[in-house]
């Protein structure tokens, strides 16, 4: 009997990571096979069935590391030897603990034989540089971030500013995804008459598009000006939120007041927005950044009328493909977010 | 070490009008900001004894066309050299910079002399005093205000502001600011070498000047800014007092919450190079203490300060006792500036909340206060060459028992000492000293 055929990434995974390291100035083969565990493991890693999506920082000393956030804390959690099987031991006491304001952070000793690991947290407020980006601030000291960006995609970052992107799929389309999440972020901003605000607005909130798309399963955003649900068959089903949800009202506020009250606001607003990409459907957003529907579900026009069914999940990529033809007409833009990560934005009917 | 003219910035040296004239046609002729109708008006309102009517409007005028000329610097600048976050380039100069500061300011950018300075300071709380009687018609007559007040408040108001064409303002200031964004000194720059024997407000306003570039500059301009810094501050590191230190590490705190990378990156590289994060906050509860103690000093130097310092001192005391040390040397320039009044007394509703703060705060805090930030207080400086303001220093600075040895600056120190002997001479002789030193 024949053996049966293995497909495998590691080999794949290890050289991508390595060429990474050596990059980045940090030539260490145990370093290299515990992060290569930690790609595979923060595919898909759960306690008790509970997801969770921890950003590991490798570093040569936390102390020097965090002097880059302020007010960052961090708590030592344990010790392990540098060695893949202490991955799932760091894993297991630090995951649950993690969270968008907890982050796991390694820090190797002078030798390279052992680790020190726990968590630490900044002072983040909702405008605040990203992890990700933050590491790069201090490009002389090494650090190595590895997140799982969205259900199939895996990016490793490192100071100097080398980036690898794991991609566990079959897909041939492979595409950045900040790019097209930067360029529907625009659009949603285009209403802003001030410059300074747009600017400061749209930075925002492409960085809070991408931090809330990392942890969706799928999802499609539609950028839309007064658009009358009813006149259009194609766009009806929809739940409207009233009032609307004014993120750009109470992001000036956040800017204006820079209060707690304030912060709370916008936090609370993010929240809502968290909620909306957990459902199925389109949510829309106009060009002065305001929510005003979710669930809405494309029907195409020639569609039979009789028929109430509703195009349900599964039927993103057709919908997206459907709603395409209604941009420049009904719709600004959309960003479409598969449930494998692939990411696309449509400015302009195809 | 250079031949380089020690000063930065001076004030404009020629005589608009010689002190001696007191005729008010021939001072008001001179005010060349003023339309020729406003001139006539303030001589006749004048010579027909209408002093509190002509000199109320000859300052209105003065401070509106000061501050204009001030805002030409750009609100957030202003902002960062009198250390007020809560301005930015949308703030109204006219409401948000009080006239004290104003004053303070022209003086410190070389628009002003010391002189003019001083008797500008006089003529304002002159007007403020005038403008704050009620109306009693059993008062003293002696409660008018004399011919000689009028003329010299419109006297020091046309040598200082009314007599100079506006374009000439800070000019010196403003080509070194545009050097500082356009071009990448060297150790050789003359303007680089400046800073070495300029008194240390300059130093000040230099590092004021980078951190206003690095919020709001962009591209090259940043990278100018970020290279320039790293040469100046690292340099003067060691001279720079903890607020100045403070002040850099509170703009990276900013910088890095307002998602500014290239900003975060260039303050990162100068915080490296000395060394300093020590000084960067670890929440941005200072900024808030900063805005309250602005306000309480806003209150303090404006009219009718004493109803309206109470509401601004009560939010600042409810903020807490545990002042965050970036918003310290503020805090107790707004404390003190409640506790020791003006000439005129104290606001009485402010005192509970301003006694409640000061009773808190420790005598190593006041050390850091004396050694750090009394040296470039402009604000609390001249109170202690007033009567009234001195009596109330001796009494809350004495009481606290402070050991002179624990201090590092000389003038502090003997300050101190002068305090505790309960010498009033030498006090005020030492602030003054103190008050010239700081600006060369």
């Amino acid at each position: 009997m024949p053996n049966p055929a293995i497909v495998s990434f590691r080999a794949q995974t290890n050289g991508g990571i390595s060429d990474l390291l050596r990059d980045e100035g940090l030539a260490c083969a145990q370093s290299q096979d515990l992060l290569s565990y930690f790609a595979g493991a923060l595919l898909n890693y759960k306690e008790e069935g509970v997801e969770f999506l921890p950003s590991i920082v490798l570093c040569d000393s936390v102390d020097e590391f965090l002097t880059t956030f302020p007010g960052s804390v961090y708590h030592i959690i344990g010790c392990a030897p540098l060695s893949p099987v202490s991955g799932s031991q760091i894993l297991k006491e630090c995951a649950p603990l993690s969270g968008s304001n907890w982050f796991i952070f390694i820090e190797r000793d002078e030798q390279g034989g052992s680790v020190k690991y726990g968590i630490f947290t900044y002072f983040k407020t909702p405008t605040a540089i990203p992890l990700h980006e933050g590491i790069s601030i201090n490009p002389d000291h090494l650090c190595i971030l590895i997140r799982k960006t969205s259900t199939n995609t895996i990016d490793i970052r490192g100071s100097k500013g080398h980036l690898l992107t794991l991609l566990f799929s079959t897909l041939r389309e492979v595409t950045d995804t900040s790019e097209p999440i930067a360029r529907f972020a625009e659009r949603c901003c285009a209403r802003i008459d001030d410059n300074d605000l747009r600017e400061e607005f749209g930075n925002y909130f492409f960085n809070l598009l991408e931090r809330t798309l990392s942890s969706c399963h799928g999802t499609i955003l539609a950028c839309a000006n007064e658009l009358d649900y009813a006149a259009f068959p194609s766009l009806r089903d929809a739940v409207h939120v009233e009032p609307i949800i004014n993120f750009l009202e109470i992001f000036s506020e956040f800017k204006q007041e820079n209060s707690a009250d304030s912060i709370l606001s916008l936090q609370r607003c993010e929240e809502l927005l968290q909620g909306f990409l957990r459902c199925d459907g389109i949510i829309m957003i106009d060009g002065s950044g305001c929510i005003s529907a979710y669930r809405v579900f494309y029907k195409p026009p020639n569609a039979d009328a009789d028929d109430t069914t509703q195009v349900v999940g599964g039927a993103r990529r057709r919908a997206f493909e459907g709603i395409k033809e209604l941009i420049g007409d009904q719709l600004d833009s959309v960003l479409f977010r598969s449930q494998d990560g692939q990411t696309l934005f449509c400015g302009e009917r195809p | 070490m250079n031949d380089i003219a020690i000063k930065l910035w001076s004030a404009p040296t020629g005589v608009i009008v010689a002190d001696s004239i007191s005729d008010p046609a021939e001072i008001s002729i001179a005010a060349i900001q003023l339309r020729g109708r406003e001139q006539h008006q303030i001589a006749s309102n004048i010579q027909q004894g209408n002093f509190e009517m002509a000199s109320t409007y000859v300052w209105t005028r003065t401070m509106a066309l000061l501050k204009k000329q001030l805002a030409t610097l750009g609100m957030e600048f202003l902002g960062e050299l009198l250390q007020r976050p809560d301005l930015d380039e949308y703030s109204d100069v006219g409401t948000s910079l009080s006239d004290s500061e104003a004053i303070s300011l022209a003086r410190d950018l070389g628009i002003l002399t010391p002189t003019q300075t001083m008797r500008l300071f006089q003529s304002q709380e002159t007007v403020s005093h005038f403008s704050a009687l009620d109306n009693d018609p059993a008062g003293d007559v002696s409660q008018e205000m004399t011919l000689e007040e009028a003329i010299s408040c419109l006297r020091v108001c046309v040598q200082g502001v009314l007599g100079h064409e506006q374009v000439t303002v800070a000019e010196d200031f403003k080509s070194f600011r545009h050097k500082l964004e356009t071009e990448t000194f060297t150790e050789n720059s003359p303007e680089f070498l400046k800073l070495m024997s300029s008194p240390y407000f300059f130093l000040k306003t230099a590092v004021s000047i980078l951190i206003s570039i690095f919020k709001v500059g962009q591209g090259a301009q940043l990278e100018h800014i970020a290279r320039n810094s790293l040469l100046i501050i690292p340099a003067y590191w060691d001279k720079l007092k903890a607020p100045e230190k403070w002040q850099i590490g509170q703009a990276y705190a900013e910088q890095f919450n307002e998602g500014r990378k290239d900003s975060v990156r260039g303050l990162h590289a100068v915080l490296v190079a000395v060394k300093g994060f020590d000084y960067v906050p670890e929440n941005l509860r200072s900024t808030t203490f900063i805005q309250v103690a602005n306000s309480v000093i806003s209150a303090h130097q404006a009219m009718n300060n004493f109803y309206n310092e109470p509401a601004p001192m009560r939010e600042l005391a409810s903020l807490g006792t545990s002042i965050p040390n970036p918003a310290l040397s503020q805090c107790m320039t707004a404390i003190l500036c409640v506790r020791l009044g003006n000439q005129y007394g104290v606001s009485t509703a402010a005192q509970p909340p301003a006694e409640q703060l000061i009773s808190s705060i420790s005598k190593e805090r006041w050390y850091y206060y004396l050694d750090e930030k009394l040296g470039q207080d402009r604000i609390i400086l001249p109170k202690l060459m007033s009567h009234s303001s001195l009596g109330r220093w001796m009494e809350i600075i004495a009481g606290l028992e402070l050991d002179p040895n624990n201090l590092r600056d000389r003038h502090s120190k003997s300050l101190i000492v002068a305090t505790n002997a309960r010498n009033d001479a030498r006090v005020t002789g030492i602030a003054r000293r103190i008050l010239d030193a700081s600006l060369g």
